[in-house]
């Protein structure tokens, strides 16, 4: 059976890669604000995968990944301030015209970026996991160990966390 | 806020007329634009293929280490390696390195009892190991010698090298100059395809690239007796003598370049020094600190 591979055949491990690394890359940017750092950790957590296939079994690639990502995570990068910038292009083409609307939106843009940085970085995490990747609780759930209760609390709590600091700003 | 209403949205199963519901909350509309803000955060590459290449190419350099590391034949040979550096430090560490600052000289005495002198600002360095069947040492600078009846013993240089039996003999090898004087015994010197072999009271010496033997009727170098001797030399070389016999600066002011000067001056006083190089010239001097002026006398 596929299922039953071990990861030490590389058409099994470019296929776990594939379906894994863009969610754990997410994951890591959420936690360190940093495309390169994410990128940097995510790779090294598959390096380890690889170097120790023959002891991790199929079904438990994912959360060892993760485990080690976070591990990483923590020894290297933990503890630094974190701030997500936008897109280039955030304002839609029909409001454009309107320079104070769009000087509003730049003002609301910012608040929301240092709202951000002073979330903790259990409920920023579990938040733009939902909010930008569109994750369902369960998911979240699995990825961070707890149950889909918390999951929805960390989140929904982010968000008012987030409402307020943006009212107070 | 309804809790449960919210969490459906937040799970993505809100209905459509849940939705309106929610929005009449003006606190829902608030997370309405937090959410689409958020949405437009700067992300990272979506694409799994870039990465997995990166993967593969450093996967095949680590395989490689891992080949180095189980191989038996690498590792028999990682402990030769081993065991032949090891050896190279010892043998390194009976290296027996010697240097002389600027107006300082040193005698030594060789494992087999010959001495050397070394002059000021010169380097020599030999291998105490096996010394009796190999004498062989490299020198930068000056040097004279006074080597023990043996085995043939080789001084080189950058310029050459100096093979001797038993004897006493001077090494010059400084900057561009290189000049071999035997006092006693008999001293080969080889510089590129020339040898030569010098009986004593025989110079060798390096002349427009050529080593060309010259006679010298003096039993010791000068600078042995902290003499420095000269014999038709121009100026410009006594001068860089006196430099740096006594770590001086010169400044010369409007004089003959083409002077010559034959005699010596001691090394232990400055001012005689000058007095003996100046007077016969027809030059003075000034000195200020570390600076000597030597000028045309009106």
């Amino acid at each position: 059976m596929e299922e039953e591979k071990d990861i030490c055949s590389e058409v099994q491990f470019d296929k776990m890669y594939s379906a894994l690394v863009v969610s754990l890359r997410n994951y890591m940017f959420f936690k360190s604000g940093s495309k390169d750092r994410a990128y940097d950790i995510t790779q090294e957590a598959f390096i380890k995968l690889w170097q120790n296939c023959a002891k991790v079994t199929p079904k438990k690639a994912k959360s060892y990944v993760y485990t080690v990502a976070t591990n990483l995570f923590l020894n290297e990068v933990a503890h630094e301030k974190v701030v997500f910038n936008y897109r280039k292009e955030t304002t839609s083409p029909v409001n454009n015209q309107n320079p104070q609307y769009l000087l509003e939106e730049k003002e609301y843009g910012e608040k929301l970026q240092r709202a951000l940085s002073k979330l903790t970085e259990i409920q920023r995490t579990a938040f733009l996991m939902s909010r930008v990747e569109g994750k369902k609780y369960r998911e979240i759930a699995e990825i961070l160990g707890i149950s889909e209760k918390a999951a929805g609390k960390r989140i929904s709590d982010a968000l008012e966390t987030l409402r307020q600091h943006i009212e107070n700003i | 806020m309804n809790d449960k209403l919210l969490n459906k949205w937040l799970n993505g199963t809100l209905s459509p007329s849940e939705m309106e519901e929610m929005k009449e909350n003006p606190v829902f509309m608030e997370y309405l634009k937090i959410d689409s803000f958020v949405k437009d955060i700067d992300m990272p590459s979506q694409d799994a293929s870039e990465g997995l290449n990166h993967l593969k190419q450093k996967l095949v350099s680590k395989q490689k280490t891992k080949v180095i590391k189980l191989g038996v034949w690498l590792k028999v040979a990682a402990a030769a390696v081993i065991i032949f550096s090891v050896g190279y430090f010892y043998n390194a560490s009976l290296s027996q390195n010697f240097s002389t600052q600027l107006a300082q000289t040193e005698t030594l005495q060789l494992p087999d009892n010959s001495q050397v002198i070394l002059n000021e600002d010169s380097h020599l360095n030999f291998n105490e190991k096996n010394w009796n069947e190999n004498r062989s040492l490299s020198l930068e600078g000056e040097a004279y010698f006074e080597v023990t009846k043996g085995a043939v013993f080789d001084v080189n240089t950058n310029h050459g090298t100096v093979t001797v039996l038993g004897t006493k003999f001077n090494v010059n090898d400084r900057n561009d100059s290189f000049e071999v004087v035997c006092y006693e015994g008999s001293v080969g010197v080889k510089y590129e395809k020339t040898y030569l072999k010098l009986s004593p009271g025989d110079k060798a010496v390096l002349r427009n690239g050529k080593l060309v033997s010259e006679k010298k009727h003096t039993t010791q170098p000068g600078w042995i007796h902290d003499e420095s001797t000269f014999k038709n030399k121009p100026i410009d070389m006594v001068l860089q003598e006196l430099k740096s016999v006594y770590a001086i600066n010169i400044i010369t002011k409007n004089i003959d370049v083409d002077l010559r000067y034959t005699g010596s001056f001691t090394n232990l006083d400055l001012e005689v020094a000058l007095e003996t190089i100046t007077l016969p010239l027809g030059l003075e001097y000034a000195i200020e600190n570390k600076n000597v002026t030597l000028f045309e006398k009106d």
